[in-house]
């Protein structure tokens, strides 16, 4: 298959905070420093998509239906506190990496007719955490 | 199963540099390095992008710790590098040119080894807003 992709961005705000479980407060700031408080971003989403361009409409998805999906995936996180309202983050801490995985998993299992191949994750500009999917066998 | 992340973080310097080869002769050098070999040399707000690979820590769901990574490119690229002349304050330019090729090389050399386990995967360097350099891990091939 050609190795052609359809990417989309999409920006989304939410809360979080890093703590472990069961540490002090003292602890958790030790670790995460003041991300160890509650404190929020504005998240930007890029999905790449690949597949074969459908010869009946020249697209390898069509673009608002992947808009669609993608803000589908983006409303379980959108405007929340994504420690205690996102049911994904109560077995890890939302970092970019693991929104990335998050979102990749949700994003993949609505789109049908082509694979997703990578999500990318940017908390702030100059920080972005990327999943392409790939799983390592321990 | 573990998933395989990558983490990007990006960074700034501004440094002055000037491509010149003593190899050559004057005229060799004015037409291979234009108006990069001024010998009073230029400089630029050089942007640094480095990815990390690895399967997030369980307790962080951290590819790598920012604060480490921050300090480690602080003490060996942006403080050595930043607000100086690469090719006459710094020694890493010595026998070496300063273009955006190399630059990208010798980052990726001294940060491979000192990321505390992590993996690093990628050195992007934007030199300015239309060109940047890139270094990877593996093979270009296995890449494309």
């Amino acid at each position: 298959m050609e190795r052609i992709f359809i990417s989309c961005r999409l920006e989304f705000s939410a809360s979080h905070y890093y703590r472990a479980a069961g540490w002090s407060e003292e602890d958790n700031f030790k670790e995460f420093g003041k991300a160890s408080r509650h404190h929020g971003h504005n998240y930007m989403i890029e999905a790449a998509v690949h597949g074969g361009i459908n010869p009946e409409t020249g697209m390898i998805i069509n673009i608002r239906e992947l808009k669609k999906m993608i803000k589908e995936v983006l409303e379980t996180v959108d405007h929340k506190n994504l420690n205690e309202e996102v049911p994904y983050f109560q077995s890890c801490l939302p970092t970019p990496e693991n929104l990335a995985c998050y979102f990749f998993q949700a994003l993949s299992s609505k789109i049908q007719t082509a694979c997703t191949a990578s999500v990318r994750v940017y908390e702030e500009e100059s920080l972005y955490a990327e999943y392409r999917g790939e799983v390592v066998k321990a | 199963m573990k998933l395989k992340v990558y983490l990007t973080r990006i960074y700034r310097f501004s440094s002055a540099h000037r491509l010149y080869s003593p190899r050559l002769t004057e005229e060799e050098n004015r037409a291979v390095f234009g108006n990069c070999g001024n010998p009073k040399g230029h400089g630029h707000n050089y942007i640094l992008e480095v990815t990390i690979s690895g399967i997030p820590d369980p307790l962080t769901g951290m590819v790598i710790r920012r604060q480490n990574l921050d300090r480690i490119v602080e003490d060996k690229i942006i403080q050595p590098w930043d607000h100086r002349h690469l090719d006459e304050d710094t020694a890493d330019f010595k026998g070496n040119f300063s273009t955006g090729e190399v630059i990208t090389r010798i980052v990726w050399e001294k940060l491979r080894s000192c990321l505390e386990g992590a993996s690093l995967s990628k050195i992007k360097l934007w030199e300015t807003s239309s060109s940047f350099f890139e270094y990877f891990e593996k093979d270009i091939e296995t890449v494309l």
